[in-house]
């Protein structure tokens, strides 16, 4: 008699596939703009550049000239900053900026202060990737919640395929489902280094606030200052009586003179006019992944030591790589654009998941095109929409106007595919596409003129250009595809 | 530059040793062996590029884009091949699924993951701390269990068919958590 039981490891498939499966229905659309927003957000210092061709530019500047310009804002504050901030130019952001709690400015190379710093799209994605728009801890949770997802994600996955290492390079072409299976298996094997760090690290950004919610209240008295303190420093004491600002040149000059094998990145001159202020110079190190190591200075400028990000515990040398790992600014160009295409085939993992869960309903006889349409629709309408808000920032639509832009707009994508069903909702997703790119191009060529052309400007202008040409191309492709099919 | 060139050479000869070896019918352990020699000895030679965490990483990264490559190239050069026609003469009517289970099942991996999680985090912390670890290296080692936790709890409670079981393992997992908490505050 033979058993008719299904085998143990065809059970384990099954389920771990239901597992997978659910994942991704409940929690892949948010994954989905998170992988979008994510991969436009490593190039974030790019768009920032890209949105404000016309302000100074410069490699370095002296520390004198940062002085100048951080006390020339410092006095123009009418409430007293808390922080003062100046960011030093850098390889993909030559600029030099002064910040303080409320406002920003660039300083030009001789310390005047030129335009107000303003890039309200690269704002608008950089809020959407960390918090969804959400308030912000409150969002930051959401989103690490979602990086866990992704990791269970990855779990379930490796459980749902025996195979996976074996048929590592196995892919069928033209076959349909078949082939939007492999496209997604072997799209996530080889990129699973990458997507398994990153989800790991942006989890690990977003959960920090709760988690050291629970370790405080366990351990420290609810003190969650005294749970970071050990990686990344104690403050100091604050004292509010008023005291002349403090150096800002002198810690710029002892680093240059002292270590001269780092790059500069940060001053941070915490309660500036006060008998306790303090300055923090976070400075890169190029052989490194972590984010920089935090020189610290009196109010003098004399040095008082590092937090010990680059030398010190293993723990805090690890903490001090979870930011740059997961924005993949460790490397320069060539490392962004590594990450540009892993995080393009993270999109496409995610989109081709749901495509195979409806297919495969579809195949068992339990369609459901109108959720299929809406997936489709979501798939097109987060890049298309991300595309309208920036010719929206363009055209002078700011904060909370391309928030609703986005949103309101992803919502009439996902009701367009609910309406339209999947293959129109694709036929359609270029042309869109292509349209909403042509917008932006067209905005920002009326905004700025010649400065598009600038060195700051043309890159992603090109860019733009083509991703125009490439999507009207293949919109009018599939139009004519389509027309054959119909007749 | 000799590491850059040597560590690409050895991962992409690692990456077809892997090609070569995952073709054949039966498993080639020698092969598979010298594939995975490779592909470390190309990381290695890209950790020599750079410092102690950032030329592994580098490595990692070529590693992966030569994996992706040769996918590219395997999709490029299979034959096309028709899709056959979808089954359809089986679907009578519009499914409309039942949104209540999958409803219920996120709200616990939310809910529930979220919190067993937490405190499981937590008492990895006060417990490795009564143990007498590092408090930097404490940390670490929590933040990173608490997402992989997560997403391991989320994985049970999409794979586990029983409710019961699910409820058994949770609860298990949060009673076990307070035990070591409270333990751990016990002894300061």
């Amino acid at each position: 008699m033979t058993d008719s039981r299904p085998k143990p490891s065809a059970k384990r498939v099954a389920r771990s596939l239901e597992a997978h499966g659910l994942l991704g229905i409940v929690f892949g659309g948010l994954i989905y703009i998170l992988a979008v927003t994510g991969t436009l957000s490593v190039f974030n210092h790019e768009f920032q550049r890209w949105e404000q061709p016309d302000a100074p530019e410069m490699t370095s500047i002296s520390p004198e000239a940062a002085e100048k310009a951080a006390l020339s804002v410092f006095r123009s504050e009418e409430t007293p900053t808390t922080h003062l901030y100046v960011n030093f130019p850098q390889e993909d952001l030559p600029r030099t900026v002064i910040t303080t709690d409320t406002q920003a400015f660039f300083a030009a190379s001789d310390g005047t202060v030129a335009a107000k710093e303003t890039f309200p799209w690269t704002q608008f994605l950089l809020d959407l990737h960390y918090y969804l728009h959400l308030p912000h801890i409150l969002g930051l949770t959401v989103v690490g919640a979602l990086g866990a997802m992704l990791l269970g994600l990855s779990f379930s996955g490796i459980l749902a395929h025996p195979r996976i290492f074996r048929d590592a390079f196995a892919f069928r072409r033209g076959r349909g489902r078949l082939t939007i299976a492999d496209l997604h298996n072997r799209l996530s094997v080889w990129t699973l280094p990458f997507h398994f760090s990153n989800a790991l690290t942006g989890a690990i950004l977003g959960l920090a606030s709760i988690l050291a919610f629970a370790i405080a209240a366990a351990g420290f008295d609810s003190d969650t200052d005294q749970v970071f303190a050990p990686v990344f420093g104690d403050e100091p004491e604050m004292n509010a009586s008023a005291a002349p600002v403090a150096a800002i040149a002198e810690p710029l000059r002892y680093m240059s003179r002292e270590h001269p094998e780092v790059n500069v990145a940060y001053f941070i001159l915490h309660d500036p006019g006060t008998a306790g202020q303090h300055v923090s110079v976070i400075a890169e190190h190029p052989d490194r992944l972590i984010f920089g190591e935090y020189y610290n200075f009196d109010a003098a400028g004399k040095f008082e030591g590092t937090v010990g990000i680059a030398d010190g515990t293993a723990g805090q040398q690890i903490t001090g790589a979870v930011y740059n790992v997961h924005f993949g600014n460790w490397g320069g160009l060539p490392v962004k654009f590594a990450y540009l295409v892993f995080g393009l085939a993270l999109c496409t993992i995610v989109a081709s998941g749901l495509k195979i869960y409806f297919a495969k309903r579809e195949a068992n006889g339990r369609p459901a095109p109108r959720f299929a349409g809406a997936w489709t629709g979501l798939v097109w309408g987060t890049p298309a929409m991300l595309a309208f808000a920036m010719a929206g920032a363009l055209s002078g639509i700011e904060g909370i106007g391309l928030v609703a832009l986005f949103w309101l707009g992803l919502a009439g994508a996902l009701v367009l595919g609910l309406w339209l069903g999947k293959s129109r909702t694709s036929q359609l997703g270029w042309a869109i596409m292509a349209i909403a790119l042509l917008s932006t191009t067209a905005a920002y060529f009326t905004r700025f003129g010649t400065d598009a052309f600038s060195s700051a400007g043309v890159a992603i202008t090109a860019i733009m250009l083509v991703l125009t040409l490439s999507c009207g191309a293949l919109a009018w492709i599939k139009r004519d595809r389509s027309s054959c099919e119909y007749s | 530059m000799t590491f850059q060139i040597a560590g690409t050479i050895l991962s992409l000869l690692g990456i077809f040793s892997l090609y070569a070896a995952w073709q054949k019918k039966g498993r080639d352990w020698p092969r598979l062996a010298i594939a995975w020699a490779l592909v470390t000895a190309a990381i290695i030679s890209w950790s020599q590029t750079s410092g102690i965490d950032k030329g592994p990483a580098l490595g990692i990264v070529v590693v992966t884009l030569s994996g992706l490559l040769a996918v590219a190239v395997v999709g490029l050069r299979s034959p096309e091949k028709m899709a056959r026609p979808a089954r359809a003469a089986r679907i009578t009517a519009v499914h409309k699924p039942n949104a209540w289970p999958v409803t219920i099942r996120a709200l616990v991996i939310i809910l529930a993951g979220l919190i067993v999680s937490v405190a499981a985090s937590t008492a990895i912390f006060m417990g490795s701390r009564s143990a007498g670890l590092e408090h930097t290296a404490n940390l670490t080692l929590t933040m990173f269990s608490f997402p992989m936790l997560w997403g391991v709890i989320a994985t049970y409670i999409g794979y586990s068919q029983s409710a019961k079981g699910r409820a058994v393992v949770l609860a298990g997992i949060a009673a076990a958590s307070i035990c070591v908490i409270a333990l751990g505050m016990k002894g300061g």
